[in-house]
């Protein structure tokens, strides 16, 4: 391991541990780490745009187009075409000069309608269609009761959903029969929230184990686990003992 | 025309899309093609724009020291630094004949995700685990049936996917199972249609430029 | 005051501390708890089982580093098995800070298998921008989308890929996901398009969602959460962090368990006095 990836490993605890003191309260060392989160995520993310996408998929094939590269002009016969987007995209930077600053509509609303679009589509194939379509009561299901291949569960999913979709309907008032099935329809999606709850948990908790298991389980990338964290605990804690009797000294009763 | 254009443009591009799915005509697939690749150079573009309101909003702040300043030099000088890490390793692979794309993936640019952007990233999103403890301590409350079904399902579930559940009873995985698989779905599928209609409703008005909200002012 | 009345009141930063023993205290003696495999899972584990050698198998990781934890065990055990069933794999990812995560799922996964060779029994793709642009792009032509690979190499050059350019040419999707874009833009717009067969993991917040998915067979298997690749990672005999980690979320939901009856007997209990 070299001496860049050991002050790397320290420096990883050191982050982790100042973004966890916030549980205690806001600090300058949280801050400091938050401020540099936001820095480091978005350079990465030009950086990766810039080398993955606008690199490949847009500057390249006009750049090796214009010089007659033989690879280019092979992979890429109608290279001229990427003018086009490249034009689009630098209008977007017309914002910055108010004069022509309405013309970085136009890029986004070429995004905007090739997104809107899209989504129809997918909604409603995907989601409308096939979800409406499984909803139906199969009575040849075989599956044990837990599962919804069964024909029971399968008729108490669709009960349930029925239900919800009239709590939904907002035509007419909740009254009399149609109360009473929109208020079962809110029971089954409490229940669903409350699975949904359950898994939250779960999956929070988990990141958390996991930043718990690069601090002190030692691996490769963490050869000297547990000390990095438990020098940082101690590094983090002193700070911010030293930042709270800055901003309110002990009084001269006080020890 | 500061808002016909844009319009126009939405309307085309956007009946484009959905009337593509319904054509198998052969010309079609040279210029969806076209269409999806613009799309994605033109998103790859955002980017700069997005670093560059980044840096004009942050700047002012310092100049005028204003609240938390020297916060903001370190959020300029991480961002800069990590473009610098990418730059630097895209500048040795070419002097060197190596590739410019491949070389993200190694030097400096990868020694910032591992080292920063891993823990920090990690961390943020950690932190919930705390609060939705302290969440279910204070927040979560049986005042009415609803709310103790949301309670009990919960219950259910969580006991039911970790170990120890199966080893209170063997029926508890079985019994987390069934809530996510029929009750859950029923509710999930009403949200899941509910929302397909919305989304739909909503491309609709973009797409006929009922909704103009994405364009802004004037 | 009443004791359940200064329970109620109890400072957050106590239940904290709680919570972080709950999370440290297993991980350093852990309790080793048996557990089994659940359908959703078992179903992913079968399909990747059923392909014949030479598969071809597109695996996006459109996951980053914040929710590494739930999700990239599953990645390491999902390619280790891909690679032993001997299934051509081509990789991707939709998310900007997804490379490292599949660079270091491959260095991992690829350790048991030395003979495996870069461009021809699997490849990376690299990451690109465009959410389900780029699905409905690579449903007309991959190369258009990726003119190269990751190590910048054209993708006419590289023999896994030469007479493979369109999402229907593949025979197994298997998609590790924590957001959008994942795996509910997979299904719409790769499965209910070019009827690819998909089997994702999916954090745990989202995997509540997806099982919608699970349940109209739109996605054939589905992995939810940290337990969900433990269990894949029973599956393929390699424990990993998701089965260590298993067993400090059992400490962790009977906290947060205990947390909810007693935050609601010191809420009733309080209330009936106050009233």
């Amino acid at each position: 391991m070299s001496t860049a990836e050991i002050v790397g490993t320290w420096l990883a605890a050191f982050f982790t541990l100042a973004i966890l003191s916030f549980l205690y309260k806001d600090n300058p060392l949280y801050k400091f780490a938050e401020h540099v989160f936001v820095g480091v995520s978005a350079g990465y993310q030009l950086v990766r745009q810039t080398f993955d996408v606008a690199w490949p998929n847009l500057l390249q094939p006009l750049w090796g187009g214009l010089h007659r590269d033989v690879d280019t002009l092979k992979a890429h016969p109608q290279w001229a075409f990427y003018s086009i987007p490249l034009a689009f995209g630098l209008l977007m930077f017309a914002r910055l000069w108010k004069p022509i600053a309405h013309l970085s509509r136009w890029p986004m609303s070429y995004i905007v309608g090739a997104f809107a679009g899209t989504s129809i589509i997918g909604a409603a194939s995907a989601d409308l269609v096939i979800q409406v379509q499984s909803s139906m009561v199969n009575l040849r299901g075989t599956g044990p009761w837990t599962l919804i291949d069964n024909p029971f569960s399968l008729a108490l999913s669709t009960f349930g959903l029925v239900c919800a979709l009239i709590y939904f309907f907002f035509s007419k008032e909740h009254k009399g029969a149609l109360g009473v099935v929109a208020r079962i329809g809110v029971y089954f999606m409490m229940v669903s929230f409350g699975g949904s709850f359950g898994f939250t948990v779960m999956g929070r908790l988990s990141l958390a184990v996991g930043r718990a298991q690069s601090l002190l389980v030692r691996t490769p990338l963490n050869p000297h686990a547990p000390w990095p964290a438990l020098v940082g605990v101690v590094v983090v804690t002193a700070l911010i003992v030293i930042w709270e009797r800055k901003i309110s000294p002990p009084s001269a009763g006080e020890g | 025309m500061k808002k016909q254009v844009p319009l126009l443009i939405t309307f085309l591009v956007g009946s484009f899309m959905v009337v593509e799915y319904f054509i198998t005509a052969p010309g079609i697939g040279a210029l969806r093609e076209g269409l999806y690749n613009s799309a994605v150079a033109i998103m790859a573009l955002t980017m700069f724009l997005g670093t560059l309101n980044l840096v004009e909003i942050n700047i002012p702040i310092i100049v005028r020291r204003r609240a938390d300043w020297p916060y903001k030099i370190v959020l300029l000088g991480s961002l800069f630094a990590t473009i610098g890490a990418g730059a630097w390793g895209a500048i040795a692979a070419h002097t060197t004949g190596g590739n410019v794309i491949a070389s993200e993936d190694t030097g400096p640019l990868k020694y910032s995700y591992d080292y920063f952007y891993l823990p920090l990233a990690g961390t943020m999103f950690a932190l919930l685990a705390f609060y939705i403890a302290s969440a279910a301590f204070r927040a979560f409350r049986a005042r009415s049936t609803e709310a103790a079904l949301l309670l009990i399902a919960g219950t259910l579930v969580m006991l039911g996917r970790v170990p120890i559940g199966a080893q209170i009873s063997e029926k508890l995985p079985l019994v987390s199972d069934w809530v996510m698989q029929v009750p859950n779905l029923a509710g999930k599928r009403a949200v899941l249609i509910g929302a397909a209609l919305g989304a739909i409703s909503t491309g609709l008005r973009v797409i006929l430029g009922l909704e103009r909200s994405y364009l802004g002012g004037d | 005051m009443g004791f359940w009345l200064r329970v109620s009141k109890i400072d957050r930063r106590i239940l904290f501390l709680l919570m972080g023993f709950a999370i440290v205290l297993p991980l350093l003696h852990p309790l080793g708890l048996p557990f089994s495999v659940e359908k959703s899972v078992q179903d992913i584990y079968d399909q990747i089982e059923a392909l014949p050698p030479g598969a071809r198998v597109l695996l996006s990781a459109d996951y980053d580093a914040a929710s590494m934890p739930e999700i990239h065990p599953f990645t390491i055990s999902a390619l280790r098995h891909l690679f032993r069933k001997k299934a051509h794999v081509v990789i991707m990812t939709l998310w900007y800070a997804g490379p490292p995560m599949v660079q270091d799922a491959l260095d991992i996964a690829k350790k048991e298998f030395p003979d495996l060779k870069e461009g021809v029994d699997y490849d990376y793709l690299g990451f690109k921008e465009g959410k389900q642009i780029v699905m409905l792009g690579m449903g007309q032509s991959i190369r258009s989308l990726f003119p190269t690979d990751a190590r910048g190499i054209a993708l006419d050059d590289i023999p896994l890929m030469h007479d493979l350019d369109k999402l229907e040419q593949f025979d197994l999707m298997v998609n590790p996901s924590s957001g959008s874009p994942g795996t509910r833009e997979w299904v719409q717009y790769a499965q209910s398009r070019y009827h690819m067969k998909i089997v994702a993991a999916n954090t745990a917040v989202q995997a509540a969602d997806m099982i919608a998915y699970y349940g109209s067979r739109q996605i054939l298997g589905l992995a939810g959460g940290m337990p969900g690749a433990a269990q894949y990672e029973k599956l393929t005999g390699v424990a990993g962090t998701a089965t260590a980690g298993l067993d400090v979320l059992n400490i962790g939901h009977l906290l947060i368990i205990a947390f909810v009856i007693v935050g609601n007997i010191a809420y009733f209990v309080t209330r009936k006095r106050s009233a």
